[in-house]
């Protein structure tokens, strides 16, 4: 499959790279198709990128390069929804922000993807002390 | 949207497991007790906006530091 990407120009991927977030994006709630993108030289960094609108294209990164004691509690309705049937099926990123001053990771929001059956969703941590915007150090 | 009055101390019960209650009113601020199963996902609706504003915010200005890493 042939699609358009924000910083790569257009790229060819295999079906299967595509990742399906079934309710969107929060912000971006119509975009259900994502990939993964790597980025040359920097094996932390992600591009998360849309496969509907080729404006829209996160930042992530794995939590725990910079939070070695981060921890997630899924609710039993969100492993039903991303059909998890163990921990190693799981992969985690969190979307990170750059500002003018400072780059921010959202700890309270992770990415969960399903890698074996291709479904993801963004979910929003209740109870917990993670921020929107953690600051981090540096990439 | 279904609007209805509530005293203190009464409470509203949504499907066949969840229960809100008023637990206290005082000076514009309203404490709710909820009860709903585990599974279910309670959730400050502000944090909902406050993610999908970080969302919109992390899609801009990003060309910067990708320059910066390739």
């Amino acid at each position: 499959m042939n699609i358009s990407t924000k910083f790569f120009g257009n790229i060819d991927i295999k079906d299967e790279e595509v990742i399906k977030f079934p309710n969107g994006v929060p912000g971006f709630d119509k975009l259900t198709k994502f990939v993964i993108l790597s980025i040359e030289d920097n094996k932390n960094i992600k591009c998360l990128q849309s496969i509907e609108d080729v404006d829209i294209c996160l930042l992530i990164v794995s939590p725990w390069e910079h939070f070695k004691d981060y921890s997630i509690d899924l609710s039993e309705d969100e492993i039903n929804e991303l059909s998890l049937e163990s921990q190693e099926e799981a992969m985690v990123y969190n979307v990170i922000t750059v500002r003018e001053d400072k780059i921010t990771i959202n700890l309270a929001a992770p990415l969960i993807i399903n890698v074996i059956k291709g479904v993801a969703k963004q979910i929003i941590l209740s109870n917990t002390n993670y921020k929107v915007r953690q600051e981090i150090p540096c990439l | 949207m279904l609007v209805v009055s509530r005293k203190m101390g009464e409470s509203i019960v949504i499907g066949d497991n969840i229960e809100i209650s008023i637990l206290d009113v005082s000076e514009g601020i309203v404490r709710i007790g909820i009860e709903a199963p585990k599974k279910v996902k309670i959730l400050r609706k502000e944090l909902i906006t406050e993610i999908e504003t970080e969302n919109k915010e992390s899609a801009k200005n990003i060309e910067d530091i990708l320059k910066k890493l390739k």
